[in-house]
C-alpha cells in the first residue's frame, strides 16, 4: 500500500472542492477501520490518494431536533454513539446494536458512516492478492469471473454476491432512517431502505462526488425494536446472519418490520401486520425472513443453516419484544 | 512440608516488565544493520513441476541484489534426523500452496516485492493429492516418490500389547466411533521473523523467532555448508511457539544463505498469511476407536485406527504418529491395547507439533469413549475415571514408567468444588456438566539426536560482586523458563532473586540445550540448573567454611550419588535411585536470605562470594540432565517415554442453546498435577492458555482449504477465541512433587489442554443428549446432531 496523497478538510466545502479534483484512486477515510486493511490486504499496485475526514466537525456528532429527530454525523465514531445518554434515551437500540460491532478498540475509531458503507465480503475476495490470483481473480478484485456462483457472466445482474455486513444498517432500515449525502449539486435525502444495491461492486447509491453526512432516525416513540447477530465469538466478528425487528402497535394493528443482513449482497427489509400478537404472526415473519435470505459459502456456517438462523432470531427478537411489552 | 523460599512462590516473570513497557525486543524489532530484506515467492499450486524458472528480469531490477531459487540450496533438510525430506526452495516441483519457489534480497521492501513480480515461473499442474483417505491408494506420481513406496504413505505404526480379543470378551460394556478433527494452527501473536549478520569474515549471527535454537544452528550448517563453530543462533524475546516454531524453518535457511551470498545482512517476518501457509500446526484427524470397560476393573481393552494428514513434509510427524497411539495409555491403566496409525503426505501445506502434540484428537475419543461405556454400564463417568487412574509408581503395557501421580486427589477435589455430584445427570435440558482426564510426558526421555550430548546443560557463573549468570540453551518463548531456572538457583544458594541473570537462547554463549518442546525445559534444564548451583553452593559453602576458620562439614556420602538415577538405570531399578524431590544439599551449612550459616556462625554470602573469587577467580560450574534409560526393546518402544508425566482433569459446565446450537463454557474446574508447582504465577498462566487454545480448537477453529489453499489465512478468518468466550476458571494444581523433577515439579505447558475439548463434548451429552464426534464441534453440528437424534427416537 502506498499513499500518494492525503487531505484533511476542515469543512464541507473543502471536502466537496477536494472530491471534485479527485481521480478514481481516491479514497475517503474516516475511522479507516474497513479502508486501510483492505488497502493492505489487497495490496493495490498502484499508490492511492485519501481524504482524511476526520477534522469536520460538520460530520461529527449527535443532536435531537425540534421533530425528536435524531441526527447523526456520518463521522460519529461508534464508541461515541454507545456511550451517548441521548441515544440512549431515545434509541437505545442503536447503543445495542454498536456495542455488537467488532472490538472496543476498532470501535474506538470506527464510524457510523463507515460501518453504513462498510465494503462488502466474501471469502474469495478477502483474500491475499496472490490467493486471489491462483483462483483467477474475481469480478470485484477486477477479474471476470465469480467463484461463489460460476454461472455468472459479465453483464449479468447481480454480478457480485459478496455479502454485505453493516450491522447497524439493520437497525436503521427498520427505524426508517434517511441518509443525507451532499456533493457539488447539493443535497440529497434517501431512505435507508432505498439506499443499497444488491450487488457487491456498485453496492449503493452513493454517486461519484457524493458524501454520506448525517443518518436521520425519525422519532422512535411507541415502538420497539431488537438486534440479534450471528456470529461464532461474542466479539470481533462480521455478522453472519443480523436481524433487525421491529414491532409497533396501533389503531387495531400490530406493525412489524424486519430487516436482515450479512447473507444477501444488500440488507434485506420486509413488512407484515397482523391484528395483533400470535404465534401465526411471528412465524409469518420468520418464514418471510427464511424465504428472503439467500446465502451463499461465504462463511464459517454452512448456508442451511445461516438461513435457518435467519428464523431463529426472528422469532427470537419478535418474543423479546412481545415479553418486554408484557412485562409490567 | 517444604520450606521454601523463593520456589512456590508467584513470582513475576523475568521479562514481563519490558514486556508490558513495550521494551522487550522481537526479533523484528531488532535492526541488524544496513539489512537486506527478504522475501519469499510462494507456489500458487498444490502439486506442479516447476518447467522454467527465469529470475534475470528481477536480478536486473535496481535494488535487487540476489535471487535465489532450489537449486542454490540443493540439500533437503527436517527437524527428525529420520526423515529429512524437505528443501528450503523447491527444487523441480512444488508440493503445497505456499511452498517457496524463490526468494529475492533486495534494498527495500517495495524493490523485493516488485522482484517477485518479475520472477518468471512456469509450473505443470499435476495431479494434487489432498484427500488422505486416497493418500493411502496407489499412486503414479507420488509426492515423495524418493520412499519408493507408490502411494503417499509417510509413516505407519502398528502396535499390539497384551489379548485384545480376550479384553474385549471380558468388557462389560464395549463402544466404539469414529470421529474426526479439522486442522488447528498455533496462531501465536509473533509471526516467524529472522535477521541475519554476516561478519567481515563471514561468520553468521542468525537471529530466529525460534523455540529451538540448538536444532536451527544444526540445519543452518547442514544446508549451507557452514561449520558450526561459524553459525551463532540467537533467539531474542519470543511471542509465542506452541509447537509452531519448533523445526528449522525454509525462510531461515534462505535468508542465512542470502546473507552468505551478498555478503550483507538480512531480515525477513512472515506475514500473517505466510504464518498459516508455514503452518506445522496439528494434523488433520480421522479415527476410530473402540474401547471395552468393565464395572470393576476399568478399560479391559482399547483399539485405535487413526489416519493423520501430515501435508507436503515430514516435520515432527513420525514422532506424531506414535504419539496418537502411546499416549493412550494413560492416565488409566489399559491392559490390551491394539493401534494402527499411518501418516500420509498430502500437498497441503505441513503439520507437526503443536500443544498436546499427537495427544489431543485421539484422546477426544478416548474420553468420549470412557463416557460413553460408563454410562452404559450404569456408574458415575467422574467416580469410574477417580477409581480407575493410575497410581504412581507403576508401569504402563507398553512400558511407560509412571513415578508420581496425582491426580486421584485432583479429580475428587475438583469433583467436590464444582459440586459435581448433584449436577450431573440433574442439571435442566440445556445445561450439562462433563469430565475428561488425561496425561502427558514432561519431555521426551529419547533425544532427537542420539550423538551423546546431555539433554540439558547449565553453566553458572558468580563474581566478585555477588551476581549469578545462568547460561541455558533452552528457550523462553514466553512460557516463563528463564524466571523458573533462576528461581532454582535462587532457591539452593539462598540469595535474592535480583541476584540472578539468566543468558539463554544463543547458542554461542550457552551450552547445548534440546530447546523447548514437549513440556520438557522446566524438567530438563530444570534439573540441570539445580545440579549446577548445588555444585556453586558446594563451592561457597567451603569459601564460608575457610572464612568462619571452620572445617567444611562432611558431605553426606555419596552412596546414591543423584547422578547415578539420572545418567542410567532402567525402569525395574528406580525405586532403589528415590532420591526425594529435593535432595538434602548435606553439606549441614543453611542458605538462606543473603546468608550462610555454619555451625551456628553466619556470615554473609557476598562476604563469601568476595573472599570465594580471591585467588581463583570468577567461579563457574555446571549442571547436566539425562534421562534415566526408560522404556522396553519392541520397535517404536522409545515414543512417549517420559522421566515423568503430568495428569489432567477436567469438569466442565455448559450450556447449550437448544435453538442454535451454541456452546458456552460457562465454568471449568481444572485438576492438573504438575508436580510441586515452582512459579504458580506461571503455572496459572499456562493453564489459562492451555483452555484458551483448547476452547478455540473444540468450538470455532479450523484451517480451511479448496483445491489445497487456504481460505482463512487471517486473524479474522481463523477464529482464536475471544475474552468474551472465556469461561470462569477454577484451578487446582499443588497435588504433589515428583521423586525426580526439579523440586518435584513437572509439565504444565501441554497436558492442560487435551481433556478440555472431550470434557465439552460429554458435557453437552448431558445437557442435550447428543455425542458429538467431530471437532471443532461448531453450532450448526451441533444443531445437526441434535436433529439426528430425535428422529431416532
Amino acid at each position: 500500500m502506498e499513499i500518494r496523497s492525503l487531505l484533511q478538510p476542515g469543512s464541507l466545502s473543502e471536502l466537496l472542492r477536494g472530491i471534485e479534483t479527485a481521480d478514481d484512486k481516491t479514497m475517503l477515510l474516516a475511522g479507516g477501520t474497513d479502508v486501510i486493511p483492505m488497502l493492505k490486504q489487497v495490496g493495490l499496485s498502484s499508490p492511492v490518494s485519501l481524504i482524511a475526514l476526520g477534522r469536520m466537525k460538520e460530520l461529527s456528532g449527535i443532536t435531537l431536533e425540534d421533530t425528536h429527530t435524531l441526527r447523526i454525523g456520518a463521522t460519529t465514531r461508534l464508541m461515541e454513539i454507545q456511550a451517548s445518554p441521548l441515544l440512549q434515551k431515545h434509541c437505545p437500540v442503536l447503543v445495542a446494536t454498536a456495542s455488537h460491532v467488532a472490538t472496543a478498540a476498532i470501535r474506538s475509531r470506527a464510524t457510523l458512516g463507515g460501518n453504513l458503507l462498510v465494503n462488502h465480503r466474501c471469502v474469495y475476495f478477502n483474500q491475499a492478492e496472490d490467493n486471489r490470483c491462483a483462483n483467477g481473480s474475481c469480478f470485484k478484485a477486477g477479474g471476470d469471473t465469480c467463484h461463489l456462483v460460476p454461472t455468472v457472466k459479465a453483464g449479468d445482474s447481480p454480478l457480485c454476491r459478496a455479502r454485505f455486513v453493516s450491522d447497524l444498517a439493520a437497525v436503521l432500515l427498520v427505524l426508517g432512517a434517511r441518509l443525507r449525502i451532499v456533493g457539488r449539486g447539493g443535497e440529497r435525502t434517501l431512505e435507508a431502505r432505498d439506499f443499497y444495491l444488491p450487488d457487491g461492486m456498485a453496492r449503493n447509491r452513493l454517486e461519484k462526488g457524493e458524501v454520506l453526512a448525517w443518518v436521520e432516525v425519525p422519532p422512535t416513540a411507541g415502538h420497539s425494536v431488537h438486534y440479534e447477530k450471528l456470529r461464532i465469538r461474542g466479539a470481533i466478528d462480521f455478522p453472519s446472519v443480523g436481524v433487525a425487528v421491529r414491532a409497533e402497535a396501533g389503531a387495531g394493528q400490530l406493525r412489524i418490520g424486519v430487516a436482515h443482513v450479512g447473507l444477501n449482497a444488500a440488507p434485506v427489509w420486509l413488512e407484515l401486520s397482523g391484528a395483533g400478537w400470535s404465534d401465526e404472526l411471528i412465524e409469518k415473519a420468520a418464514q418471510k425472513g427464511v424465504r428472503t435470505a439467500k446465502p451463499l459459502k461465504q462463511d464459517l456456517f454452512s448456508p442451511s443453516y445461516r438461513r435457518e438462523m435467519v428464523g431463529v432470531f426472528i422469532r427470537r427478537a419478535l418474543k423479546r419484544i412481545r415479553e418486554a411489552r408484557s412485562a409490567p | 512440608m517444604n520450606d521454601y523460599r523463593v520456589i512456590g512462590k508467584p513470582t513475576e516473570m523475568v521479562s514481563s516488565r519490558e514486556k508490558v513497557i513495550g521494551r522487550a525486543k522481537y526479533t523484528d524489532d531488532l535492526s541488524v544493520a544496513n539489512a537486506l530484506i527478504v522475501k519469499i515467492l510462494r507456489s500458487p499450486l498444490a502439486s506442479a513441476r516447476i518447467t522454467a524458472l527465469r529470475t534475470e528480469k528481477a536480478l536486473a531490477l535496481v535494488g535487487v541484489r540476489a535471487v535465489l531459487v532450489g537449486s542454490d540450496l540443493p540439500k533437503t533438510f527436517g527437524v527428525l534426523p529420520i526423515s529429512r525430506d524437505e528443501p528450503a526452495l523447491a527444487m523441480g516441483r512444488v508440493r503445497y500452496v505456499g511452498e517457496p519457489v524463490a526468494a529475492v534480497a533486495a534494498e527495500t521492501a517495495a524493490i523485493a516485492e516488485r522482484a517477485l513480480k518479475l520472477i518468471e515461473v512456469e509450473y505443470e499442474p499435476t495431479g494434487a493429492c489432498l484427500d488422505p483417505k486416497k493418500a493411502l491408494e496407489p499412486a503414479a506420481d507420488p509426492i515423495h516418490p524418493e520412499l519408493n513406496k507408490g502411494n503417499n504413505l509417510h509413516k505407519s505404526v502398528r502396535q499390539e500389547f497384551g489379548d485384545v480379543a480376550k479384553g474385549f470378551a471380558e468388557a462389560q460394556a464395549v463402544v466404539e466411533g469414529s470421529f474426526d478433527f479439522m486442522p488447528v494452527n498455533h496462531a501465536f501473536t509473533e509471526p516467524h521473523a529472522t535477521q541475519v549478520e554476516i561478519s567481515a569474515d563471514g561468520g553468521l549471527t542468525v537471529y530466529s523467532a525460534t523455540q529451538v535454537p540448538h536444532y536451527l544452528h544444526l540445519a543452518l550448517s547442514d544446508m549451507l555448508g557452514l561449520p558450526l563453530h561459524r553459525i551463532r543462533v540467537v533467539k531474542p524475546h519470543l511471542g509465542g511457539g506452541f509447537g509452531g516454531k519448533s523445526d528449522p524453518f525454509p525462510h531461515e535457511i534462505i535468508a542465512a544463505k542470502l546473507a552468505l551470498v551478498t555478503g550483507r545482512n538480512t531480515r525477513i517476518t512472515l506475514s500473517r498469511k505466510e504464518v498459516f501457509l508455514t503452518n506445522h500446526g496439528r494434523h488433520p484427524t480421522t479415527l476410530q476407536m473402540k474401547l471395552g470397560l468393565h464395572a470393576e476393573k476399568g478399560i479391559s481393552a482399547l483399539s485405535a485406527d487413526v489416519l493423520i494428514d501430515g501435508g507436503a513434509y515430514a516435520s515432527f510427524g513420525v514422532v506424531t504418529t506414535y504419539y496418537n497411539g502411546v499416549l493412550l495409555m494413560g492416565p488409566y491403566p489399559v491392559p490390551a491395547f491394539s493401534f494402527h496409525c499411518d501418516r500420509v503426505y498430502t500437498n497441503k501445506p505441513i503439520c507437526g507439533a503443536m500443544r498436546g502434540h499427537g495427544s489431543v484428537n485421539s484422546r477426544f475419543a478416548s474420553e468420549v469413549l470412557f463416557d460413553m461405556a460408563a454410562m452404559k454400564l450404569g456408574l458415575d463417568p467422574a467416580e469410574a475415571r477417580l477409581r480407575f487412574l493410575h497410581d504412581g509408581d507403576t508401569l504402563t503395557i507398553n512400558q511407560l514408567r509412571i513415578t508420581s501421580a496425582g491426580l486421584k486427589l485432583g479429580l475428587s477435589t475438583a469433583m467436590k468444588r464444582a459440586r459435581w455430584s448433584e449436577k450431573h445427570g440433574r442439571l435442566p435440558y440445556g445445561k450439562g456438566i462433563g469430565v475428561a482426564c488425561s496425561f502427558f510426558i514432561s519431555g521426551s526421555a529419547l533425544p532427537i539426536h542420539r550423538d551423546g550430548l546431555p539433554q540439558s546443560q547449565v553453566r553458572l557463573t558468580v563474581d566478585f560482586d555477588g551476581a549469578v549468570t545462568v547460561y541455558s540453551g533452552a528457550a523462553d518463548i514466553g512460557q516463563g523458563s528463564d524466571t523458573v531456572l533462576a528461581q532454582m538457583v535462587a532457591e539452593v544458594l539462598g540469595i535474592p532473586f535480583s541476584c540472578i541473570t539468566v543468558v539463554s537462547g544463543d547458542t554461542r554463549l550457552c551450552p547445548v540445550d534440546m530447546g523447548s518442546y514437549s513440556s520438557r525445559v522446566t524438567f530438563m534444564a530444570g534439573n540441570a540448573a539445580r545440579n549446577a548451583a548445588i555444585s556453586l553452593r558446594r563451592e561457597l559453602a567451603r569459601a564460608a567454611c575457610d572464612l568462619l576458620k571452620i572445617p567444611v562439614p562432611a558431605a553426606r556420602p555419596a552412596s546414591e550419588p543423584e547422578s547415578s538415577f539420572r545418567l542410567g538405570g532402567r525402569a525395574p531399578e528406580w525405586k532403589s535411585a528415590y532420591l526425594g524431590p529435593n535432595p538434602d544439599f548435606s553439606d549441614g551449612l543453611d542458605f538462606r536470605d543473603g546468608k550462610i550459616t555454619v555451625s551456628g556462625k553466619t556470615v554473609d554470602y557476598f562476604v563469601v562470594v568476595k573472599h570465594a573469587v580471591q585467588g581463583p577467580g570468577v567461579i563457574q560450574t555446571s549442571g547436566i540432565y539425562i534421562s534415566p534409560k526408560l522404556g522396553g526393546t519392541f520397535k517404536g518402544a522409545g515414543a512417549g517415554l517420559s522421566p515423568a508425566y503430568s495428569f489432567t482433569a477436567f469438569i466442565t459446565e455448559v450450556v447449550v442453546d437448544p435453538e442454535t446450537g451454541f456452546i458456552r463454557v460457562e465454568k471449568v474446574t481444572c485438576a492438573h498435577d504438575c508436580g510441586q508447582p515452582l512459579n504458580p504465577l506461571a503455572v496459572e498462566g499456562q493453564i489459562e492458555g492451555s483452555i484458551h487454545m483448547g476452547l478455540g480448537q473444540a468450538l470455532m477453529e479450523g484451517m480451511i482449504y479448496e483445491d489445497g489453499a487456504i481460505q482463512n489465512a487471517s486473524l479474522l478468518d481463523y477464529k482464536i477465541p475471544s475474552p468474551f468466550e472465556m469461561p470462569e476458571i477454577d484451578m487446582i494444581y499443588d497435588l504433589g512433587a515428583d521423586n525426580e523433577g526439579p523440586f518435584g515439579a513437572k509439565e504444565v505447558g501441554e497436558g492442560v489442554l487435551a481433556p478440555l475439548i472431550p470434557s465439552i463434548a460429554n458435557a453437552v451429552y448431558d445437557a442435550v443428549g447428543v455425542r458429538l464426534t467431530s471437532v471443532p464441534m461448531t453450532p450448526d453440528k451441533v444443531l445437526a446432531a441434535m436433529r439426528e437424534a430425535k428422529g431416532s427416537a
